[in-house]
């Protein structure tokens, strides 16, 4: 009948303290590691005991604009693409031929589709990396693959769950209504499922864009990336100005990507 | 246990729409009050107000003459079914019942046994064991309203709690709620879109339109004695007929009737239920008495199931020197032998009539 | 053709390289582990780096208390973010928005930023005026910072899923359970925590499979030794000398046992909790 509201129990005079001082520290644990990080990319001078930065500057800010890192952030790009395309479509192709499948065969091809969640991404890479070298073949396409592997369970994930509350009926009401099979799909089932598939190609792009691992272990250090960029600049100290000024070029992509998917677009529904 | 329960003058906004304004009522201790109204009435609002789970803009609600503003939902003593039966998921239909007295500290085991009585209330003593997904709807919502009256509340507020129930279920549902006012006498609100849960269940009703009381009565005071057109129309009122008042008569096309006293003179409506009128066949040789009963032409017959509605044209009575045409709605027992275009007399029954402001 | 042989058609793309890269993996690895696949010489059968010193036992201990602990914290925050997201008002959607929006952030910069709030002469100890008692949580021996972050990313995650399951029936729940005489307390215990259980018990079950596998935090925040799994496999295998490699894919294997383990733990377990679905 309504849309979906939080409660508002307004609480007993005793207990009215409890609840904002938990918002407060739910608040706090969610923010606080953010903060030395956004100090730390715009501090110039930040000695021991000061609790604040003494001086600001844009350098941390500005190795950014570096040829090496600018060469980092494309091939991050690149890569979190090359993921996000084919785990994506196959994502979509596997999730829609499950639901075809008689019981017994779609549980057996979930299975394997939601495997690699169960095996530590490193013991994958490091296992792989032995058959892709025999193999020749090249560093990025063996990471595409390795990630692409990775990313699968996440989009198959994302379709079942779009399909199991997709309703059968819309395509059978189109076609009562006259609608051939091909603009079924162009005019039903793509668009109802266009959020399924944004969600989907997001979590798959998230996949290449962050991986450290595998880029490393199976790149062997001809892919550098920008998560490869950040690594060496964390491990090492005395780098907190570009640590914390690569971290927010690692954050803020996604974050925007993000904010566009909650953009309510007008066939969202609630 | 009964507690009386009063609104004094509430008002609740949201955003910059209010959807209750100044609303006064009282609902006595062990009675039954129907708030009737549409969706968007501000019906479920004002209840929402009275168990707590919303506070008013403005206003106040006492519960026996206290104000019950800063007491929290859980200590108010008022209890409410829901339209969904919100049984908890993970309790067995027992427990769910169960719940209050666990929820004040009682013993698991006391808790129980005081929940079968409940669930022998509502006869459902035997899916004790059973898991809410396990139940009809009607069991289900009877099982809500045993858990509601566990809680041992002082006023028993139910929110469209049958509306989703087929109609044979309703009527069993009717006669266990009349059975717990005699066991348990609590005072209750209901809320309903249904003038006949309404007018079934209810000693006095509430009419609620854009947030304000129209009118509330007794149930037959309401039907025959509304206060408004729209009190009227809520309560399935189909004829409101121009005309004019004057020295305590009503003139229109159903002719000169005699109205309630006080009304002031200038046009007025003439409400009268279609259950109160009668149809006479011109061809059973007229009317006995002097005062000639206004004629139509009929123009719809309608099934309605057991009953019939009737449609006629009625035209002023030649020499009044009006040409007023009006549609009167008629409802009849039975299945009378009546056609459109048939020429029908309209009466009165007991010749008293209702006027409400035009 | 059959709508069965159709189906799978369609399903192959992303079957086959799933199934291949993973048995190829897992085969390769157990290969090495065995000395049956050496990168130089011949194949010799060894279980030695299956047993080298009880290295391995206690890096799989590091590991399985790490992710032990993180899962509890996650779980714990988790459901604590949820129940206010679930019950409160307005600073309730912002909370909401703020922990989905951590969600997407890289293990790696949680790692870093962890490293910057609390290292011994980080953000924190400068707010507490560095006290010289200021636990040492970057480098310990606890782990501390490595299990912070993990609980940090964790709980948005675990937040994130119970939200998703509750949403719909959290509120009208929890106002019936009001109206029913529960407190606050009460409608979180009885109400909200039985009603998340499902949820949480699955998504504790990924948390924990995850963490034991997460190689960033505990590499950034860790000790430089003793090791747990991720970091001693990665490092072994990285090692200049290639007799490691067998060691590296035993240790690999070790973490592929555990989580397997866990796995098939968890969902025993699961299926007890959702008997009364």
């Amino acid at each position: 009948m309504q849309a979906y509201q939080p409660v508002r129990l307004r609480a007993a005079g005793g207990t009215g303290i409890t609840r904002p001082l938990l918002g407060g520290l739910l608040f706090l644990w969610i923010l606080l590691p953010l903060v030395p990080l956004i100090l730390w990319s715009v501090a110039a001078e930040w000695r021991a005991p000061d609790v604040l930065p003494g001086a600001f500057s844009t350098d941390g800010l500005a190795a950014l604009l570096r040829p090496e890192v600018l060469t980092a952030t494309g091939a991050s790009l690149v890569l979190g693409l090359s993921v996000a395309l084919p785990a994506t479509v196959l994502g979509a192709l596997a999730a829609f031929a499950i639901r075809r499948l008689p019981n017994g065969w779609a549980r057996g091809v979930e299975m394997i589709l939601l495997a690699p969640l169960a095996i530590p991404p490193f013991a994958l890479v490091m296992g792989s990396n032995v058959l892709l070298l025999g193999a020749r073949v090249p560093a990025f396409p063996s990471v595409v693959l390795v990630l692409t592997v990775t990313a699968l369970p996440y989009t198959v994930f994302m379709f079942r769950a779009a399909l199991a509350s997709y309703d059968d009926q819309f395509e059978e009401v189109a076609r009562t209504l006259g609608a051939s099979s091909r603009a079924v799909l162009a005019r039903v089932r793509i668009p109802l499922l266009a959020r399924a598939t944004a969600r989907a190609a997001f979590l798959a792009f998230l996949v290449g864009w962050s991986d450290y691992i595998t880029t490393l272990l199976v790149g062997g250090g001809q892919l550098l990336t920008l998560p490869l960029v950040l690594g060496s600049a964390a491990s090492a100290t005395g780098n907190e100005q570009l640590t914390a000024a690569l971290s927010l070029a690692m954050i803020v992509p996604p974050l925007l990507l993000l904010a566009l998917l909650a953009v309510p677009g007008p066939r969202r529904r609630r | 246990m009964s507690s009386s329960l009063t609104f004094d003058r509430v008002s609740r906004m949201f955003g910059q729409s209010e959807v209750l304004s100044d609303v006064s009522l009282t609902v006595p201790a062990r009675s039954l009050v129907a708030l009737l109204g549409a969706s968007g009435s501000g019906k479920s609002t004002l209840l929402r107000i009275a168990s707590g789970l919303d506070a008013p803009s403005s206003g106040s609600v006492l519960v026996d003459g206290q104000d019950a503003s800063a007491v929290p939902a859980e200590n108010r003593g008022i209890a409410v079914v829901f339209q969904k039966p919100l049984l908890f998921p993970h309790l067995t239909v027992v427990d769910n019942v169960a719940f209050p007295a666990r929820m004040a500290g009682v013993t698991r085991r006391e808790a129980r046994s005081q929940a079968l009585e409940f669930l022998d209330l509502v006869q459902l003593g035997g899916f004790a064991r059973r898991m809410p997904g396990q139940l009809s709807g009607g069991q289900e919502q009877r099982v809500s309203l045993a858990r509601a009256l566990a809680a041992q509340p002082r006023i028993l507020l139910l929110d469209e709690p049958f509306s989703s129930l087929d109609s044979r279920l309703t009527d069993d549902m009717y006669e266990l709620v009349g059975k717990i006012r005699a066991e348990l006498e609590p005072t209750i609100v209901l809320v309903t879109h249904d003038r006949r849960e309404a007018s079934v269940l209810a000693d006095t009703i509430a009419v609620l339109d854009e947030g304000t009381i129209l009118q509330h009565g007794p149930v037959p005071e309401l039907h025959y004695q509304p206060a408004t057109r729209a009190v009227n129309r809520i309560l399935g009122g189909l004829n409101e007929v121009p005309g004019h008042a004057a020295g305590g008569f009503h003139t229109s096309v159903l002719g000169r009737v005699r109205v309630q006293p006080g009304v002031p003179d200038g046009p007025a409506l003439l409400v009268v239920r279609q259950e109160a009128l009668r149809l006479i066949r011109n061809d059973d040789g007229g009317t006995s008495s002097g005062d000639e009963a206004p004629t139509g032409v009929v123009t719809e017959v309608k099934s309605m199931g057991a009953h019939v509605l009737v449609r006629v044209r009625v035209e002023s009575a030649p020499g009044s020197g009006s040409t007023a045409v009006e549609s009167i709605a008629v409802e009849l027992a039975g299945a009378p032998a009546l056609r459109a275009g048939d020429r029908v007399g309209v009466s009165l029954a007991g010749g008293q009539g209702w006027v409400v402001r035009a | 053709m059959a709508p069965r042989a159709r189906a799978l058609l369609i399903a192959a793309p992303a079957v086959l390289p799933v199934a291949l890269v993973l048995t190829g993996a897992l085969v390769a690895a157990l290969l090495q582990s065995l000395g049956l696949l050496p990168i130089i010489g011949e194949p010799e059968f060894s279980t030695a780096a299956w047993d080298a010193d009880g290295e391995l036992l206690l890096a799989t201990g590091i590991s399985v208390y790490i992710a032990a602990a993180s899962t509890v914290l996650s779980v714990v925050v988790g459901f604590l973010i949820a129940a206010y997201v679930l019950t409160s008002g307005v600073s309730s959607r912002v909370l909401a928005v703020l922990s989905a929006a951590s969600v997407p952030i890289p293990h790696l910069v949680a790692a870093g930023a962890m490293g910057l709030l609390l290292s011994d002469a980080g953000f924190l100890a400068r707010v507490f005026g560095m006290p010289s008692g200021f636990p040492g949580l970057v480098g310990g021996r606890g782990w501390g910072a490595a299990i912070l972050e993990f609980g940090w990313k964790e709980s948005a995650f675990v937040a994130l899923v119970l939200v998703g399951s509750m949403a719909r029936s959290a509120g009208g729940l929890c106002e019936a359970a009001a109206t029913l005489g529960a407190s606050a307390k009460q409608r979180m215990l009885h109400v909200l925590l039985p009603l998340a259980l499902p949820a949480l018990g699955v998504s504790a079950l990924v948390v924990f499979v995850y963490t034991l596998g997460s190689y960033e935090a505990p590499w950034l925040l860790g000790p430089v030794s003793p090791e747990p799994l991720p970091v001693r496999a990665v490092r072994l295998f990285g090692s200049i000398d290639l007799t490691a490699r067998p060691e590296a894919m035993a240790t690999a294997l070790a973490s592929v046992v555990v989580g397997l383990a866990a796995i098939g733990a968890g969902l025993l377990l699961l299926r007890r909790v959702r008997g009364w679905r």
